[in-house]
Formats: C-alpha cells, sequence, structure tokens
C-alpha cells in the first residue's frame, strides 16, 4: 500500500510502501522482502527536503526502535536503538545530571537521524558534530550483513554512515557520550548589534566566552540595517545558581491546520521582525532560562511548518568561508530584495572541529539557514542566485534542508564522494541521492 | 528493595510504556512475555530507565492458562510481595477473517477472553491471599458497544469488562483494588495497519495516564481521557440509529 509522505517543507511529497520497523532483529528480513524496490529509513521526518524521501521506493520507519539499551550513569555513555528521539533521550538523562553533546534546533530528531545528517548546534565552535561523539553504531545492509562500526573497527562504514544521509544501509543502534550538566538551566546573554558588519566584530569574543551562541538575524530589514539581530549566547547554569535538574513538561500548542499562505508576506515578516529586532532595548541583557526554550524554542508550537501554508517552504542552509565576509553580504542582500525572507533565519560560525563523517556538512565559516517562502519562480530564481554565490567562493549547502542543490553543489560541497559511495548500499536510495547523482 | 510489578504481556507497547514510567520511580519487575529477544530488549530499556530487580518468564497466555495451583503458587513464591499485576495480552485479529474462520474466531475469543478470565481468575487469588495489591488489566473502548466492524473483539472486551466490574466488587473488602483502562486508538504495532488519525494517541501518553491510575487506585480510565466524552457520545445514540451507521 502506498502512502504519501511528506518531508519537514511540506514541499516534496513522494509515495512510499512504509514499512513500519518494530524490532531490531525483524530488521534484515522486512529488507530483504523488499528486494523489488529500493529502502531508506525515515525516523522523525524533520528534514526539509527530500534527504528522508524515496520517491516510488519504500520507507522503513524505525519510530518504534525506541528503546535505551545501556545508559551508565557515572561516564555518560549511551547506547540506544535509532528510533530513540532526542526527547526521550533528554526525559532519562536530564534528572540525572547528564545532557546531549550536540543538539540541533529541534529535540524531535530519531538517534538515527541525527548520525544521518550528522547534525551541528548553536556549539559546533567548541564541540563538534553529533558525529565527533559517537563511540559505535550498528548497522543492517540490504545483504542481511550486520556491521558494528568505529574509529577502532570497519572505520570505512563508520565515517560513511555519519553524515551519510541512511544510504550506507539501517542504523539499528548508536553509542554515543553525553556531557554532564549541574542544572537543567542556561544563563544567557543576548547581545543586540545593528547590521552584519557589527555581528562580524563581535562574534569571536562571544564564541570564545561561550559554548553555545546563535545570531538571529532580520532578513527582511535592507540598507545599512542589513544582518541586524541578536547575538544570543549561552552557558549552562552550575548548582551555586539553581538547584533542579528537571525535564520541562509545558504543554506545547499544535497548529491544527495549515495556514493560508498569503499570511506570510514581506510586510508581515519584516513587521513581526521589526518588533522581535526592537523588544530588547538594551545593547546586551543577561537572564536565565530552563534549556528548553534556549535550545528548542520552536518545539512548543508543534507542526509549526503549517505556519507556510498548502505550498510549505524550503529552508536554505549554507555556510562561505570566514575569509570571505562579503560572500555573506551578498547573499543577504539577494533575500533582502527577494522579500522571501521569513521571521526564522539564524547566523553562527563553525568551527575547526572535524567530524569523522566523510560527508559530514560543517566546515570552518559561517553559516546562515533561513526559510524562504515558496513562491514557485520567484522562489526558483532567488535560489539559482544563491547557488551561484556559493559554488563561487566554494561554499558548502546542508543536505539535510535542501529541496533544490543542483550535482554541481554537491559535488563541491562533498569533494571525497568517491570513497564514500565505496560505502553506500546498493539497494538504499533517496530521492535527494538521486537527484544529486546520476546513480540510483 | 522496589514495589513489585508483574507484567503478562511486557512486550507489548503499552505495557512497555507503562513499565517505564514505572521504572523511573525505580518498580522492581517480574515480565511475563512469549518472545525472549523482544523481552530481552525490554528488561534493558527498563533497566536504563532506572528499574530495580527485574525477572523474567517466558511463556504464552496458553501456558500460563494451563498452569498448574502449585506453579502459580512457586512463581509468585519466587517474587517478593506483588504491588501490581498488570495484564496487557490479546489480539485484535482481523475482524472479517473471525467472522468467516470458525477456528481463526476461536483464538480470537481464546486470546482475548477465554484464557485472561481464567489466569486472573487464579491470580485474584494470590492478590486476595496478600491483602493487598492493585490489578491492571487492559480492555478496550471497543467493549463499549458492539460496532459492526469490530464486534468480536468487542465482546471479548465487554465481557472482560463486566468480569472486571464483579471482581473489582468481589475484592474490594479483601484489601486488594481491581483497575479496567479501556484505551482508545493508540499508535502500536496492533494497529500499524490502520492509517494515522488525530485519534491515535502514543502509547507514553496512555502510559502516564495508566500509571496515574494505579498510583491513585482507580476503578476506570478512559485513556487518553477525551474517549469518555466520545464513548459517552457512542452509548447514547438511540440503538434505531446507530444499527445504521457505518462505524
Amino acid at each position: 500500500m502506498d502512502k504519501e509522505t511528506q518531508s519537514w517543507g511540506r514541499i516534496t511529497k513522494a509515495s512510499h510502501r512504509q514499512i513500519p520497523i518494530f524490532w531490531q532483529h525483524e530488521a534484515e528480513k522486512m529488507i530483504a522482502e523488499r528486494s523489488d524496490q529500493t529502502v531508506l529509513a525515515y525516523g522523525s521526518g524533520r528534514s526539509y527536503g527530500d534527504s528522508c524521501l524515496n520517491d516510488q521506493g519504500c520507507l522503513l520507519m524505525t519510530r518504534p526502535l525506541d528503546r535505551i539499551l545501556e545508559f551508565d550513569r557515572e561516564s555518560g555513555i549511551i547506547d540506544c536503538e535509532a528510533g530513540v528521539s532526542f526527547e526521550t533521550l533528554l526525559d532519562l538523562i536530564v534528572p540525572a545530571g547528564w545532557f546531549l553533546s550536540v543538539t540541533p534546533g529541534t529535540q524531535y530528531v530519531t538517534v538515527g537521524g541525527a548520525v544521518a545528517n550528522d547534525v551541528h548546534g548553536k556549539n559546533h565552535h567548541k564541540m563538534g558534530t553529533f558525529g565527533c561523539h559517537v563511540e559505535e553504531i550498528e548497522l543492517v545492509r540490504s545483504s542481511g550483513e550486520r556491521i558494528i562500526c568505529s574509529l577502532n573497527q570497519n572505520q570505512g562504514y563508520f565515517a560513511a554512515t555519519i553524515g551519510g544521509l541512511g544510504l550506507t544501509g539501517l542504523i539499528l543502534r548508536v553509542r554515543f557520550k553525553l556531557i554532564r550538566i549541574e542544572t537543567s538551566y542556561m544563563n544567557i546573554e543576548t547581545i543586540k548589534f545593528s547590521n552584519l558588519q557589527e555581528y562580524i566584530e563581535i562574534f569571536e569574543d562571544c564564541d570564545q566566552k561561550y559554548p553555545y551562541t546563535v545570531a538571529w538575524i532580520d532578513s527582511i530589514a535592507g540598507g545599512d540595517k542589513c544582518g541586524r539581530g541578536h547575538l544570543i549566547c549561552g552557558q549552562h547554569a552550575l548548582k551555586s545558581s539553581h538547584q533542579s535538574l528537571s525535564v520541562s513538561k509545558n504543554v506545547s500548542l499544535t497548529l491544527p491546520f495549515e495556514l493560508p499562505s498569503f499570511l506570510l508576506n514581506k510586510l508581515s515578516v519584516g513587521a513581526f521582525n521589526s518588533l522581535y529586532y526592537h523588544r530588547q532595548r538594551a545593547k546586551s541583557s543577561k537572564s536565565s532560562v530552563h534549556y528548553m526554550p534556549f535550545f528548542y524554542p520552536l518545539d512548543k508550537v508543534l507542526m509549526w511548518n503549517r505556519l507556510y501554508g498548502k505550498n510549505g517552504f524550503y529552508q536554505f542552509q549554507c555556510t562561505v568561508p570566514k575569509s570571505d565576509p562579503g560572500a555573506l553580504s551578498r547573499i543577504l542582500k539577494l533575500i533582502n530584495d527577494s522579500g522571501l525572507g521569513s521571521f526564522l533565519a539564524v547566523l553562527k560560525t563553525f568551527g575547526e572541529a572535524k567530524s569523522p563523517g566523510i560527508l559530514s556538512y560543517p566546515s570552518p565559516g559561517f553559516t546562515l539557514a533561513i526559510d524562504l517562502a515558496n513562491k514557485l519562480q520567484k522562489t526558483d530564481k532567488l535560489f539559482e542566485k544563491l547557488h551561484e554565490i556559493v559554488l563561487d567562493v566554494g561554499g558548502r549547502v546542508y543536505p539535510a534542508k535542501d529541496a533544490k542543490m543542483m550535482p554541481e553543489i554537491f559535488h563541491q560541497s562533498f569533494p571525497n564522494l568517491e570513497e564514500f559511495i565505496k560505502y553506500k548500499d546498493p539497494n538504499f536510495s533517496s530521492s535527494f541521492w538521486r537527484r544529486v547523482t546520476d546513480k540510483n | 528493595m522496589g514495589k513489585m510489578c508483574v507484567v503478562v504481556g511486557a512486550t507489548s507497547a503499552i505495557a512497555h510504556a507503562t513499565c517505564r514510567e514505572m521504572a523511573k520511580s525505580s518498580w522492581d519487575f517480574h515480565l511475563i512475555a512469549r518472545n525472549s529477544d523482544k523481552l530481552a530488549t525490554v528488561v534493558k530499556d527498563l533497566k536504563a530507565f532506572g528499574a530495580g530487580e527485574v525477572s523474567t518468564h517466558i511463556a504464552s497466555l496458553e501456558e500460563l492458562g494451563r498452569q498448574t495451583e502449585d506453579q502459580m503458587v512457586q512463581m509468585f513464591e519466587n517474587i517478593h510481595d506483588v504491588e501490581c499485576i498488570l495484564f496487557a495480552a490479546g489480539v485484535l485479529g482481523n475482524h472479517e477473517r473471525a467472522l468467516e474462520e470458525n477456528k481463526y474466531c476461536e483464538g480470537v475469543l481464546q486470546a482475548n477472553f477465554n484464557l485472561p478470565l481464567l489466569v486472573i481468575n487464579k491470580w485474584a487469588n494470590i492478590l486476595e491471599h496478600q491483602g493487598r495489591g492493585t490489578l491492571a488489566v487492559i480492555s478496550s473502548v471497543a467493549g463499549e458497544r458492539g460496532r459492526q466492524s469490530n464486534y468480536i473483539y468487542g465482546a471479548c472486551k465487554a465481557g472482560l469488562t463486566a468480569y472486571l466490574e464483579g471482581l473489582r466488587n468481589r475484592l474490594f473488602n479483601k484489601g486488594v483494588h481491581v483497575c479496567t483502562i479501556k484505551p482508545g486508538m493508540v499508535m502500536t504495532p496492533m494497529t500499524s495497519h490502520i492509517s494515522p488519525s488525530p485519534l491515535m494517541a502514543q502509547p507514553r501518553l496512555v502510559a502516564r495516564q495508566i500509571y496515574s491510575a494505579i498510583l491513585k487506585k482507580k476503578n476506570s480510565i478512559y485513556t487518553p481521557g477525551y474517549w469518555c466524552v466520545i464513548m459517552a457520545i457512542i452509548r447514547s445514540i438511540p440503538e434505531g440509529i446507530f444499527k445504521r451507521l457505518k462505524l
């Protein structure tokens, strides 16, 4: 029975046979039974584009593989099935005084998805990617072979699977390391900057002082206000200021239906951005918050992707070298001029930490992640120009967010592609893979 | 030593999720299930979440039903004072097939009514002898009213619910509490063939409500709670109208 599946951007829709995997020991049989179609694992479907889709193929639904196999509360090493969500992990580890070494901006991703996209977070400049903290991965190939890989065993598979977009096989189990925390609170400092130039002057100092830094920028403001925003810096609060190790169980709202797409336009978004920029009067402000709103501000509104209406939206995330801040400026100006920017635009710096993953996305530089409304041809034209700039400066585009990149950008972003292909499973494929390579 | 919970059908999604909630409060467990691989994984998960002592027993419902008095007493003697028995065995079955094949239909009746009743009959005496404890049994909203798409399973659950009412009545003065749990639609392997709908609940939400009901000694709960309203409406529809519907 073919079901229509969407990814988070709600643009790419694809038709699949969905096969849930309830237990690890069933995996080989479930994959072998699908030898007539290509397969791909699907966790929470939080990728924005088509990297989690396999149109006309088969999706192995891994959410039922959500069991913790071992949690060493002394050393902070955890071993779990690939369908465990970060939300479940936090529920378990926070009261025990541990936190995720690296987390993206939503807790609704699975561990398998975190490995497959080698996710990064606000602390990349200090801690690298999720893959940097993975000790072992258990993989099932379409041949039925189980491979346990790590830095010391089957290293090639290890390197190919981290950031490998699920194409090396079905990730069954992952063992990884957590970080110690004393409380579930964050001390934060928010610094207002009036344009991109000012951001470039202040970010290095903040990156040195704080383990977590990220900037929200106003993607509509133009001229000398282009790139204005708030630089949000944070660190885990110590026991001296707070006592609690609580998991926030605040009720979330669900957006019950998609909004009409005309609601989000240059005027409404521009107005919102302006209000938001000015909500902080002081240049710098300090406060203390629970980890939830610091790490996962959008998780409060479930199905927030419906805000963009039935046309869905794109996310564009690119990295440009620090040596060329002009490229960032040109990108922002293009987005300003198009009027397609939204209230969600985030700027960060990637550090030097190297991930073990061959197709790992972060590389040293500035990374900009922005939602772009889907206004069909207008958006297509914008993407063409954005990609031209990225190609020109030797930058990269992030597959987990992408629905548009051409093969040239993929090849430029990942020059070690041939090395990766040695470990790709012949029966695993995705819509993304077929789009950016001429392979199956 | 923590509080002890004996679980029948420990590898079922709802039972496992409920045990996870209990594990966070360091309960001990005696887990009964048919498949040793699945049970081993569940044990690891519960231990990671903080469970105390966990013992296991591989047995099907038929095997439990065939236990002699001695075997049953021995089983309970090996585990310390039982605070709670969670009974989560059952199969949805294929309704059309049950209508056509008597043998298959018999299997559905066995799994959902006959065997649970026979096992609970005997185990209730253990709790009565103890003079304390809670028996929490998973029935279903399907037992509230027979409907054309599901009435064989529904009849089993209706019978089970009535049996539990009587048992609750009998055991009240003996210090033992009986809790009837009536889930609506829950996203589990048992319902994986049904298209997802907004009414499908996550096992962990249902689990929290079941654990709360056990602690508060509720007589019977719908889970998620809004099924109370849905079923009140379903029950109130006059039969003259209900028989024409295609629910």
